[in-house]
């Protein structure tokens, strides 16, 4: 390693320490505003310490134009999704405090943020040890505000932070690094505006959830990455076009496939759900850690004794077999039990409770779910 | 073939970090199975409760022409109140039907009949009887209820403006069918003869009824 890559090395990991103090202790860095001049001052060290280098890298309007294309077809794929699930309104920030408080500081704290890393990964050069150290900043850097009011005795809000703001972090630097690397630090100041800014500009959003949000937020920066590496593998001239084609293209297949398979069953949004059995009431038909599909497409009305359903009951969806149906005027009644509870369930189901019918088992894989809420 | 081994680590940590992705979700929302409390067993009377409920509409009979019904009541769940009619004279009497119905898997026991109050009165007009008069006339109104195959088999004792003992501990005549058996309601209020006669016609309010029923006798 050279002279100057410690230099820079030790250079980051102050960075690192004082974004993590503002992180868990001081939380000085409480706005963009505050973030910029922060990254300001960092820049107007480093230029002292190391001085800057000029952005020489060609197909930057290139990437620039992918991207568009990418964000465009990922909207109306996104918004299309959204006539299934709904819309939400989102929070807009028009105003002119929107504007100086909130849209404008962003830009400028993406465009000072992206020019750094850019001026860091040039001095690097091959140095991974640099490489993942600038990459371990910027993501403790764009969740630094979210570290300061998470609580760290709660399971579920450290799942929330890691899923909603740890992993997405890692995804977008690990794919804003490889896009610096490859064409410079532009285009990373369009795709990372547009990811952070689109909630506070447009009106209505589909109405994704958690989970599928988190999958979007993870899996986006991907996208880009597969298009930028893409594009620099068709200018490649050492490798045999075709086969890299075929072996990418089974690679992204795959890996869309497996996202969208597994979005469909564990969202809910769809006709059949996947849920996880944590108990073993219905032992020895269905154990617990089996996973089993829930068939929502169903009319209360037809249900017939004996069938297993699935119905929401405090909060809970519960899966147990139906013993008794009653009616009463027009509405009907249902009566459920455990296969391996001694009694019937102490209350009456009403149509609007059911989820749907469960048919179909998947035994064992539910396991890590169970494991994980047990913690 | 170290950028090949790059990529299928690669992929693989983008599938990892997929299924932690939705695994943690699936752990954390509220989608996950409980059992109910394997040793609490359900008395059939639980499930019994819900599907033995007044059905239909209640109807009125006046005894005669200058007896008005001002409203039947609604006889809904297990309860029946809202009973209102004008009676005029000693003698006069309105007699009131309701029907329940066993729409559970199990036969019923009528156990008890209750009325949530004494029956009330009040003058028909502005310029009627005082309303010393009101009490004491209402005084000569009572009330039965019988339950039962023809609405005669229990019978309360008389309810009136000062009494309201309901019927409890029904052990004969008292069993509704399962799946669609029936139970008649029947209320009779009635002025009393002799009784003191009143200046004007006279509204009486009839306590709701609610019936208590068992899966056991």
């Amino acid at each position: 390693m050279k002279k100057s890559q410690i230099k820079l090395t030790i250079f980051s990991i102050l960075l690192i320490i004082m974004i993590c103090l503002n992180s868990l202790i001081i939380s000085i860095l409480s706005s963009f505003w505050k973030l910029s001049i922060f990254l300001l001052i960092s820049l107007m060290v480093f230029k002292l310490l190391f001085g800057f280098e000029k952005d020489n890298h060609r197909y930057i309007k290139d990437i620039i134009f992918n991207i568009i294309i990418i964000y465009l077809t990922s909207f109306i794929i996104y918004y299309l999704f959204g006539l299934i699930i709904g819309f939400i309104r989102t929070e807009m920030h028009y105003s002119l405090y929107g504007l100086f408080n909130f849209i404008l500081p962003y830009i400028i704290m993406i465009i000072l943020k992206e020019f750094l890393r850019y001026q860091i990964l040039v001095k690097a050069d091959k140095s991974k040890l640099l490489v993942l150290v600038s990459i371990i900043f910027f993501t403790i850097f764009d969740i630094t505000n979210n570290m300061n009011i998470a609580s760290f005795t709660d399971k579920y809000t450290i799942f929330m932070l890691f899923a909603l703001h740890l992993l997405p972090a890692i995804s977008n630097n690990i794919a804003a690094t490889y896009i610096t690397k490859k064409v410079g630090y532009k285009p990373n100041i369009l795709w990372l505006s547009v990811a952070g800014l689109y909630y506070s500009l447009l009106p209505i959003v589909p109405n994704t959830g958690a989970y599928v949000g988190a999958m979007i937020k993870f899996l986006f920066p991907v996208i880009i990455v597969y298009n930028v590496y893409t594009f620099f593998q068709k200018k490649s001239k050492n490798i045999p076009l075709r086969d890299n084609k075929k072996e990418r293209s089974l690679s992204a297949i795959f890996l869309a496939l497996f996202v969208a398979i597994l979005v469909y069953f564990t969202s809910g949004y769809f006709r059949f759900q996947a849920i996880a059995i944590a108990t073993g009431s219905m032992t020895p038909n269905i154990l617990k850690g089996d996973v089993v599909l829930i068939d929502k497409k169903i009319e209360p009305k037809k249900l017939k004794v004996g069938q297993v359903i699935a119905y929401k009951y405090d909060s809970r969806i519960i899966v147990h077999r139906l013993v008794d149906i009653a009616k009463v005027g027009s509405e009907y009644y249902f009566y459920t039990k455990g296969d391996a509870n001694n009694g019937v369930d102490k209350y009456a189901i009403y149509e609007d409770m059911i989820v749907g019918v469960v048919n179909i088992k998947i035994p064992y894989i539910g396991n890590p779910t169970v494991w994980l809420n047990e913690l | 073939m170290e950028k090949s081994n790059s990529k299928i680590v690669a992929v693989a940590a983008l599938v990892v970090a997929v299924i932690a992705l939705s695994v943690g979700f699936a752990a954390l929302s509220a989608t996950l199975n409980i059992s109910n409390d394997a040793n609490v067993t359900v008395h059939p009377a639980n499930t019994f409760e819900a599907n033995i409920n007044y059905f239909g509409n209640a109807t009125c009979t006046p005894s005669s022409e200058h007896v008005t019904v001002e409203s039947a009541g609604t006889a809904s769940g297990k309860n029946w109140s809202g009973i209102v009619v004008k009676l005029q004279e000693p003698g006069d009497y309105v007699t009131c039907e309701a029907t329940v119905k066993n729409q559970s898997t199990f036969d019923g026991f009528l156990k008890s009949i209750t009325a949530d109050s004494d029956i009330g009165c009040a003058v028909a007009s502005t310029d009627g009887a005082s309303s010393e008069k009101v009490t004491e006339v209402c005084g000569d109104m009572e009330m039965t209820v019988g339950v039962g195959t023809n609405g005669t088999e229990n019978v309360t004792p008389k309810i009136t403006n000062s009494a309201h003992v309901g019927l409890s501990g029904i052990t004969t005549n008292n069993s509704i069918a399962k799946e669609n058996g029936t139970h008649k309601v029947k209320v009779t209020v009635t002025y009393k003869t002799p009784g003191i006669l009143a200046d004007d016609d006279i509204q009486v309010t009839l306590p709701g009824i609610e019936l208590s029923y068992n899966t056991e006798n």
